[in-house]
């Protein structure tokens, strides 16, 4: 059987996406291709906080889902769990912080001036806020942002549809999940990027991502500026990395350790589970590695 | 946010479907094959579930495209990494969880034994490189 990789490629979740299949049957491999795309999408249209008929953005406006659909659920959920996991550090509730740092409909293109002093966010139970399996409800003001629970969830549902298939590789913005062979039958290889190449993860059994404060970043007053919120301080982060890459068992945890990575620093190592790994860059450039 | 692509593409043939041999993704790299049994082998759906972190009501429930059965681990061609290739663990094949729990995403059963191989060392062309967004 000759196997060809099948690929699509676009834009999603404001960023690049790439999905492939690796087949011996193109038109099952582009049909799987085309389902997988279009559940990117309606991952997007469930978890934008920027669409205003998403319904995440409902749930921000009106503070009640019900029923609330399962896109949004299962996202809400998994951000509660990281929440309580992470000690607080991996706090939905960080739209208001990130408005003030001028992030509203889209990155700031220039110097957004002085910012009001930063507030912490204050600790709170999660669990309340799912009141039955079907609905969801906030605590007044409460507005939730899931792009990187969301985003790792999509990649989980769009590459659901590659399975079947001898290899298959979902690709958004950096944060992959690859399993099975390319079609040459050799293990993916996925290339680590901080600023340059500094390595590389290689197997059939991939989940990596990669978190930094040197993308979706601008200045403030001159000072550095990004989406990373510390809710300690309800300002960017600024730690001791700048990037953090993480292969772990699930995407979700790649996604959450590496964000946990550049927002707590080193000490997040004490959370790790032993089939973790790390590549850190620090603000100096000097990277390692971590097991 | 999807400004090249769906929905209106989602019906249309898709014109940027290549082979990967043409796409800046595909694979290049050559390397000793031991086996020959890659053609028997995909990927399970279980799998999927279990490297995405996706359990409890969608592996509970799957949607009707993913129903057909799919029990079996996925299996590896061994392969001989190159040198450029070597690392210090080794890669062990991934047992799957058809079911996993939807506990606290840490707390998820691995579809690793043991994390994957990392060189500090690459090849120019990759199948995905992990960026940042």
């Amino acid at each position: 059987m000759k196997l060809s990789t099948r690929y699509w490629e676009g834009r999603v979740m404001g960023t690049e996406a790439w999905l492939g299949v690796v087949t011996g049957d193109a038109a099952v491999g582009d049909a799987a291709l085309v389902r997988a795309a279009e559940d990117l999408a309606a991952t997007e249209r469930a978890l934008s906080r920027f669409r205003e008929s998403s319904d995440l953005a409902r749930l921000n406006r009106s503070g009640v889902a019900e029923p609330a659909g399962e896109r949004l659920l299962t996202a809400v959920e998994k951000a509660i769990d990281a929440y309580e996991w992470s000690d607080g550090l991996l706090d939905p509730r960080v739209i208001d912080p990130l408005e003030r740092y001028g992030y509203r409909e889209g990155i700031p293109l220039g110097d957004v001036g002085v910012v009001e002093p930063a507030e912490a966010l204050v600790p709170v139970d999660m669990r309340g806020w799912i009141e039955e399996p079907e609905r969801v409800s906030l605590p007044p003001g409460v507005r939730l942002d899931l792009a990187g629970v969301g985003k790792a969830l999509g990649i989980g549902w769009a590459a659901m549809h590659l399975a079947n298939h001898v290899g298959l590789l979902v690709d958004v913005g950096g944060d992959v999940v690859a399993l099975g062979t390319d079609e040459e039958g050799e293990p993916w290889r996925v290339l680590v990027v901080h600023e340059t190449v500094v390595g590389q993860f290689s197997g059939s059994s991939l989940a990596v991502a990669t978190s930094t404060t040197k993308k979706r970043a601008w200045t403030a007053a001159g000072e550095e500026a990004h989406h990373l919120i510390d809710p300690r301080t309800g300002a960017p982060c600024y730690g001791e990395l700048s990037y953090a890459t993480v292969a772990a068992p699930t995407i979700l945890e790649a996604d959450l350790v590496a964000k946990l990575l550049v927002i707590e620093g080193r000490a997040a190592v004490e959370r790790f589970d032993e089939r973790y790994r790390a590549v850190l860059t620090d603000r100096r450039g000097r990277t390692e590695v971590l097991a | 946010m999807t400004e090249k692509r769906l929905p209106k593409e989602q019906n249309a043939p898709l014109e940027n479907f290549e082979t990967g041999r043409s796409g800046s993704k595909g694979s290049k790299k050559k390397a000793r094959r031991v086996s020959q049994r890659r053609e028997l082998v995909v990927v399970t759906l279980g799998a999927v579930a279990a490297i995405t972190g996706l359990g409890g009501v969608l592996a509970a429930n799957p949607p009707g495209w993913a129903t057909s059965s799919d029990t079996t681990a996925p299996e590896t061609s061994a392969t001989e990494p190159s040198p450029a290739e070597s690392a210090p663990t080794s890669q062990a094949p991934a047992p799957v969880q058809e079911n996993p729990s939807a506990r606290p995403v840490p707390s998820q059963a691995p579809v690793q034994e043991a994390p994957p191989a990392y060189s500090p060392q690459s090849r120019a062309s990759a199948a995905a490189k992990s960026r940042g967004s």
